[in-house]
């Protein structure tokens, strides 16, 4: 495994400044958010509930914590299979279908809910499935790849998966802030060994650093809340999944705060 | 703008001592318990204890090389040291060595030939990793990258994450940018609840 010079003065050097490089919009293309309304990319293949569970109960969590939050999501067919029926849901969380075909036209989606709304503070969040195959075919920089959110269990191959995806979101948009919560995990050190595995590899395979946004439990309540269409949160607050979920959405909130004061 | 430089890795004993404080990078969690210690006919550079309480001789070629060379009396170290560990433990068991797990070494070199890496393959996981290392400087500061290499047998049991180069060795120290933080607030405690098989997502 060569390695010259500079593959190795990302150790030594500040990095770009993230700030300033997520929220300056690729040439030519159009900001998905607005001062107050902040989007982030989620990659759910078509017939994944799991992750589109993990999604919609974190978008859940941060209206408990006081945010506001929209899922955007372009399905194939109707009711999807992914999400409980499109509308506003538990505690104002909406679900916004839309026909968009491709990442383009995603944006455009985003754009017009985002212009459409009023938004009332900078916690309000829009967070928009993104067809995995989708950001492989992209040929430029899309603002939707801004900050995106990639949920991965500690498995090997999930975790190259992830790896993978990472690599064609800074491909083609190298200023992304990608975010990695692992799910699956059964201890602490299992999903911090998974975290600190995909850091180091693609740092060393992409250059670009992944930020960790927790992990979450695939306990029982995950799938009853898949199947009653509930939120977690609501149905049984104090499980181990419905706190991994807050934690996961304080972070994310977390960031957005900071990400506003600079 | 800091300007980075490949510098040459100075003496022996420099790069020992660089080694040793630049190991965290290896994430192995590895304590350095003695320096130049003699082992059966020349010196260990570093014995350490790893995180699961493994005994690791660490070994330094200050030239290319030295390597091969190297890679026996490091078999030989291993040797030795298993011989002792039970004594060490009875000895030092403020030091926390497991006595039922055997010694591996570590190998740190510029670079290593076919043959050294086709003979640590050989030798299988948990008995020698191979880490390569480059001496650069950072503005006013040097420092040493350790590089595990790719086809180096690795320790079977993953090591925890730590953060990569943590410092330099000079004054002013330069923070080195370590490897992105795990964030989460949760305890293994907050985990345990009653579990369903995971499904594989599709795509």
């Amino acid at each position: 495994m060569a390695r010259n010079l500079s593959d190795v003065l990302h150790y030594f050097g500040p990095e770009l400044a993230e700030s300033e490089a997520r929220v300056r919009p690729a040439d030519g293309q159009t900001r998905a958010e607005t001062s107050a309304c902040r989007v982030i990319g989620v990659p759910i293949g078509s017939r994944d509930v799991v992750r589109a569970a993990f999604a919609w109960n974190i978008a859940v969590e941060v209206v408990r914590l006081g945010g506001r939050a929209t899922i955007l999501c372009p399905d194939e067919t109707s009711p999807s299979p992914l999400w409980p029926q499109a509308s506003t849901g538990p505690l104002g969380v909406g679900l916004r279908p839309s026909l968009a075909q491709n990442l383009d036209e995603l944006l455009t989606s985003a754009q017009n809910w985002v212009d459409s709304t009023v938004h009332r503070s900078e916690s309000d969040l829009l967070l928009v499935r993104i067809p995995p195959e989708w950001i492989g075919k992209a040929t430029g920089p899309s603002a939707l790849l801004d900050w995106v959110l990639l949920f991965t269990s500690s498995e090997e191959a999930n975790l190259q998966e992830a790896l993978t995806l990472t690599g064609n979101v800074v491909d083609r948009h190298p200023a992304a802030r990608v975010g990695i919560t692992i799910h699956g995990a059964q201890t602490r050190e299992e999903a911090e060994t998974a975290f600190g595995f995909l850091a180091r590899a693609s740092r060393e395979k992409t250059g670009h650093d992944v930020r960790s946004y927790g992990l979450l439990v695939d306990d029982l309540d995950v799938y009853r809340a898949i199947v009653a269409q509930r939120p977690i949160g609501l149905a049984h607050p104090q499980s181990p999944a419905a706190r991994a979920l807050r934690d996961v959405a304080e972070l994310v909130l977390g960031d957005i705060e900071e990400d506003a004061r600079g | 703008m800091v300007e980075f430089a490949r510098i040459p890795p100075g003496s022996a004993k420099a790069i020992r001592t660089e080694a040793r404080e630049q190991l965290g990078q290896l994430g192995q969690g590895l304590r350095v318990i003695a320096e130049d210690v003699m082992g059966l006919a020349s010196s260990i550079d570093l014995l350490a204890v790893d995180e699961d309480g493994g005994v690791v001789a660490i070994l330094i070629a200050s030239e290319r090389g030295q390597e091969p060379a190297l890679l026996g009396r490091a078999i030989a170290h291993r040797a030795w040291a298993d011989e002792r560990v039970k004594d060490w433990c009875a000895l030092a068991p403020e030091l926390a060595i497991a006595s039922d797990r055997p010694a591996r070494c570590i190998l740190l070199a510029p670079d290593f030939g076919e043959e050294t890496r086709l003979a640590a393959r050989t030798l299988g996981s948990n008995t020698v990793l191979l880490v390569r290392y480059l001496a650069l400087r950072a503005g006013e500061a040097t420092g040493l990258l350790l590089e595990p290499l790719a086809d180096s047998p690795q320790p079977e049991r993953t090591p925890r994450q730590e953060p990569a180069i943590t410092r330099l060795s000079s004054s002013p120290v330069p923070k080195l940018d370590p490897l992105p933080e795990f964030r989460s607030k949760l305890a293994d405690r907050d985990l345990r609840a009653q579990r369903a098989p995971t499904p594989t997502p599709a795509g």
